[in-house]
């Protein structure tokens, strides 16, 4: 039965739903499910919905079907050759990109392990976006922070352990010098690694741990796991 | 000689060669620029986004995984979402947006200067699309290219449309399921 299913087939005579309608634990989360597929959802909202995906068979079926048909939509716009020179300026950059923008020496192993991660469902940004970007104070706060600060790109992620429960954050930062850094609310007694892939990237002695990333452009970054002693997952950044 | 598939110049982008590169951006970069022009309604902005838009897909293009869709459907996600992302950082109010026969064009005929191959493909796709889209209400339908091609939440057409939040909502997702079902009596047809 799909989670949809009594959704009003009928020229939209239901005003039933919205968010709320998932109100109880194991209700599915039918609005979720279609603002997901569009790309719409952002922040708890999305990982709420997420959380639900993981544990729901016909959720999950459901939102492969949903986000075919929102493909075929956009995959509907007519072709438009784009203007002369066009094809010209997309492969320089391209050129320009394969020498100027890779990662020196070992970062360049950890950013090909990374982009080999990125992370599929919606596309390659969702998952980094700092925030849906739909406040304009918001908007203009960040970027006069980012002006002052000559960055390029800020971007955040929930980690969530293997059950998919939030237990800490990273943040990357581009610019003139470029980091990452790694925060977990109850971190491990025990020794704990962050990977970047499967490369094992540093060995915090507290909560939190930061490194530069200098040569590797935050877009990039796409996946990083916390592992305790004995190589098990504590967390990961949420699946997007 | 056989023409190579989108997943193998994916690969072969991801392998650093050069040809393959050239054949992929060939291959889409009028769907791509097509695309971010239904989005944006602006050929200049959408020439930056298509760009960008090309970079990331090769950037990324041995993340791709084919058993999370097919290319042309990773490469528009990623078309869509700079797009939006494009349009909210210059500040547009959905009010921006409110005249859809823009889109509706862009989704009603194909261009004559496409490559005969890009008109053939999006012939097929367009005219499954097309029908279904007739299947809904003007509601839902303006509801759901609202939030398909502009990124607009529920919310944000509630409010533009001066419609309960509830409403917005419903429009969004029986569209969306009205459509999911025209288009797949579109394929058994």
């Amino acid at each position: 039965v799909s989670p949809l299913s009594g959704a009003g087939g009928a020229g939209g005579a239901g005003e039933a739903g919205g968010l709320g309608e998932a109100g109880g634990a194991g209700a599915h989360p039918r609005d979720g499910l279609v603002e997901l597929a569009l790309g719409l959802s952002a922040g708890p909202d999305r990982d709420h919905v997420l959380a639900h995906v993981r544990s729901c068979a016909a959720c999950q079926d459901e939102l492969t079907a949903l986000s075919g048909t929102a493909t075929s939509l956009w995959e509907a716009a007519r072709p438009v050759e784009p203007p002369a020179g066009f094809e010209q300026r997309v492969l320089a950059s391209l050129d320009a990109g394969a020498t100027h923008h890779r990662p020196r020496g070992r970062l360049l192993a950890l950013a090909a392990a990374l982009v080999a991660l990125v992370a599929l469902a919606a596309g390659v940004t969702v998952g980094w976006r700092l925030a849906t970007g739909r406040d304009d104070r918001f908007v203009s706060e960040y970027e006069e922070t980012l002006r002052q600060l000559g960055g390029r790109a800020l971007a955040g992620a929930r980690l969530v352990d293997p059950g998919g429960a939030a237990v800490g954050r990273i943040f990357v930062y581009e610019g003139e010098s470029s980091w990452l850094y790694v925060e977990l609310d109850e971190p491990p007694e025990d020794d704990w690694a962050i990977f970047l892939g499967d490369d094992r990237i540093g060995r915090p002695r507290a909560g939190g741990w930061g490194m530069s990333i200098d040569g590797i452009e935050a877009d990039d970054i796409t996946a990083v796991e916390v592992r305790d002693a004995a190589g098990g997952v504590v967390a990961r950044t949420a699946e997007t | 000689m056989d023409v190579p598939s989108d997943e193998a110049l994916l690969a072969g982008m991801a392998d650093g060669d050069r040809d393959a590169v050239v054949a992929f951006v060939r291959r889409y970069q009028a769907r791509v620029f097509g695309l971010a022009v239904a989005v944006l309604g602006d050929r200049q902005a959408a020439e930056d986004v298509a760009q960008e838009a090309l970079v990331r897909v090769w950037r990324h293009a041995r993340a791709y995984d084919a058993n999370r869709g097919s290319v042309g459907a990773w490469v528009a996600t990623i078309v869509r979402n700079l797009a939006i992302d494009a349009h909210r950082l210059r500040r547009e109010s959905p009010a921006d947006f409110g005249d859809l026969s823009g889109l509706l064009a862009a989704l009603a005929d194909v261009e004559p200067s496409a490559s005969p191959a890009d008109q053939a493909v999006h012939r097929d796709q367009l005219h499954l699309v097309a029908r279904a889209l007739v299947s809904l209400s003007v509601d839902q339908r303006r509801a759901l290219l609202l939030a398909a091609f502009h990124g607009w939440t529920a919310r944000e057409i509630s409010e533009a449309e001066n419609i309960p939040l509830g409403t917005a909502k419903t429009r969004i997702r029986d569209g969306m399921l009205r459509l999911r079902a025209a288009l797949q009596l579109g394929v058994v047809r």
